[in-house]
């Protein structure tokens, strides 16, 4: 099953060159780890792949499905199934969870009016998985992440994730803020999602959250580039050895 | 007869805005509109509400005079300027040259008196403006244990008029209030608005405020817990549409003991919309172990657009149970637009739902059986 395929990834921010030729895919029903120090370049493949205006793809593709993503604007990405659960969401005042959520439903199944609840399940479902996520149902009604807690935007990422329903879940930082309980149930819940089918990018620095959930691949981005891919035992050697062996050892010449 | 004559003088005397009135000194409401508009002659015809309001059935309507129809039980309705036993302005003092002016000039009033121990479920109360001036002066005063829900719907057409509307309200002990405050005006309308509460013992008070439009809008809710463990739970949302300048403040001051108290507005900025959305949370000396939060949001849509969220904390007693304030002035700014859109939604419905959202946090619209984007429809 392709999934996600990023191949040779070339992208720049203004003039600065920041991803140089990532190649990788995320198969559904398995979890790709990347893993990289800070200012790697992790948020920004995954900018990248969402569509954010302001990385500019100088060569390479991404597909869904076989299908190049890169002429879509962000929103057609997410519409054919591309989620991203930001690592610091902003706030947005005025706008409940639950209006952004219903509306995000609704656009996706093609609704003109973006506020009615159509289906009551969607309903059940939202207090369903806020339950499962140790969030109170109050929090649908909250504005969206206005006065969350670090944990609760976390938690509350996850939840639209989970509500949204898309084919590929990319996670940025999920596990950062959170206690190791918070972290034990992102783990479950990602290991359900795979088992459901979804294709999940999991972003992350440490390799903690791989003691609850195994990844099928790790992906290890140094500068920009692919420092080194395998399975979990690239996890391993990270946690191990650190970033600083990882890239005097696979970029050394 | 004397004390209008009193009032006349003030005007002369008092400034437009007391120094202290804001921290900064700085003037939010573009008082050379109400200037321009002091010696408008008394309105000869009035308003007439916008078809989506005209669902509402009012039972107390203020324009060129004072009418009630079918007024509930347990609701006394008496015409002000006949009624001896109340001073108006006596809750809300004569400070400044517009309450100076309204005092002189108000023309309809109305006195509603809520009886003791009554319930009453809706009483409409509408205000409209007119083709010159027109003001208002309604005191309403909620019987002890009663329960009392109203709603108020402030209007003013598409004449360059004026409008000063004042309300002074009292929510006696022990009763419950829920008001719905609606205020909405064409472009060229200039209205000078203050609504004064004073929750005296254990009674609780719901406030709910959707403001909108006018060339100038000066509106103030006062809200003084007064009693002790007195309740305030205030909300507030602004739309300051194109062509429009609003300024806004929702104050809450504590007197009693225990009081509990909450102000919070959202506002949107729409065009080269203005809107000044201030707010001040106060605890006086004599209100130990007192609760206040103040929250102010605004979010600039239009490029030309001007908002400011000020929101003010000021507590002069060491025993406090709780105390906060936040406040946020933003423009769509790319990561929120990238955040939603990354949802599937493009640029206009995330503007839209900003907008409705905002209209939504006070819940005036649905209290009234509205959608939220008929306010745009007058």
């Amino acid at each position: 099953m392709p999934g996600l395929e990023v191949e040779n990834l070339h992208v720049r921010i203004e003039n600065k060159k920041i991803l140089h030729g990532i190649t990788l895919n995320v198969e559904y029903g398995s979890i790709h780890a990347i893993m990289g120090p800070n200012g790697s370049g992790k948020s920004s493949l995954a900018y990248t792949i969402m569509g954010r205006e302001s990385y500019e793809v100088e060569e390479g593709d991404i597909r869904l499905d076989g299908e190049s993503l890169l002429d879509l604007p962000t929103e057609e990405r997410a519409l054919k199934g591309i989620y991203m659960a930001l690592q610091d969401p902003p706030q947005v005042p005025g706008v409940r969870l639950s209006t952004l959520m219903i509306a995000a439903i609704n656009k996706k199944l093609g609704n003109l009016d973006l506020t009615r609840v159509k289906d009551p399940s969607i309903v059940k479902k939202m207090y369903k998985y806020a339950e499962e996520l140790n969030l109170s149902r109050d929090i649908l009604q909250r504005e969206i992440n206005v006065g969350f807690s670090g944990g609760e935007k976390k938690r509350s990422e996850l939840l639209q994730a989970l509500v949204l329903e898309p084919k590929v879940i990319i996670l940025d930082e999920p596990d950062s803020g959170l206690d190791i309980d918070g972290v034990k149930k992102v783990a479950n819940i990602l290991k359900e999602l795979k088992a459901e089918g979804k294709a999940i990018m999991l972003i992350t620095h440490y390799a903690r959250m791989f003691k609850y959930v195994t990844p099928d691949i790790v992906t290890v981005i140094i500068d920009g580039k692919i420092a080194v891919q395998g399975g979990p035992e690239v996890a391993n050697l990270v946690e191990e050895k650190g970033y600083a062996y990882i890239r005097q050892r696979f970029f050394k010449r | 007869m004397i004390q209008k004559e009193k009032y006349r003088d003030l005007i002369e005397k008092l400034p437009f805005q007391q120094i202290g009135d804001t921290p900064t000194v700085r003037y939010y409401t573009d008082w050379k509109v109400f200037e321009s508009r002091l010696n408008l002659d008394y309105a000869s015809s009035e308003d007439k509400l916008p078809g989506f309001l005209s669902k509402l059935k009012p039972n107390i309507t203020l324009g060129l005079s004072l009418r009630a129809t079918n007024v509930p039980e347990g609701v006394i309705v008496e015409d002000l300027t006949k009624v001896l036993e109340v001073r108006p302005m006596a809750i809300a003092g004569v400070n400044t040259k517009m309450q100076a002016y309204h005092a002189y000039r108000w023309n309809t009033g109305a006195y509603i008196k809520i009886t003791d121990e009554s319930s009453i479920e809706d009483l409409v109360i509408v205000s409209l403006g007119g083709d010159g001036y027109l003001g208002h002066h309604i005191i309403i005063d909620i019987g002890e244990r009663a329960n009392a829900r109203i709603k108020i719907i402030d209007y003013g057409g598409p004449n360059a008029s004026l409008k000063t509307l004042i309300t002074e309200m009292t929510a006696r002990n022990n009763s419950k209030l829920e008001v719905d405050i609606l205020s909405l005006y064409h472009e060229l309308h200039a209205s000078f608005i203050q609504h004064y509460l004073r929750i005296e013992d254990q009674a609780e008070a719901v406030v709910r405020i959707l403001t909108s439009g006018g060339s100038m809008t000066r509106f103030e809710s006062d809200n003084l817990l007064l009693g002790r463990l007195s309740k305030l739970d205030a909300k507030a949302s602004n739309v300051a549409r194109p062509s429009t300048k609003t300024d806004f403040l929702l104050n809450a001051v504590h007197k009693g003991p225990e009081s509990e108290g909450f102000i919070g507005a959202r506002g949107v900025v729409l065009g080269d919309g203005y809107l000044a959305q201030r707010g001040l949370a106060k605890i006086d000396h004599e209100a130990s172990w007192a609760s206040s939060e103040v929250e102010s949001h605004v979010t600039i849509l239009g490029e030309r657009g001007r908002g400011y969220a000020v929101p003010m904390l000021e507590i002069h007693t060491g025993d406090v149970t709780k105390a906060g304030h936040s406040a946020s002035v933003t423009t769509i700014q790319e990561d929120h637009l990238f955040y939603l859109r990354s949802r599937g939604l493009n640029r206009d419905e995330l503007e839209r739902m900003l907008i409705t959202g905002a209209i939504e946090y006070s819940s005036v619209a649905s209290s009234l059986g509205i959608d939220p984007l008929e306010i745009f429809l007058i």
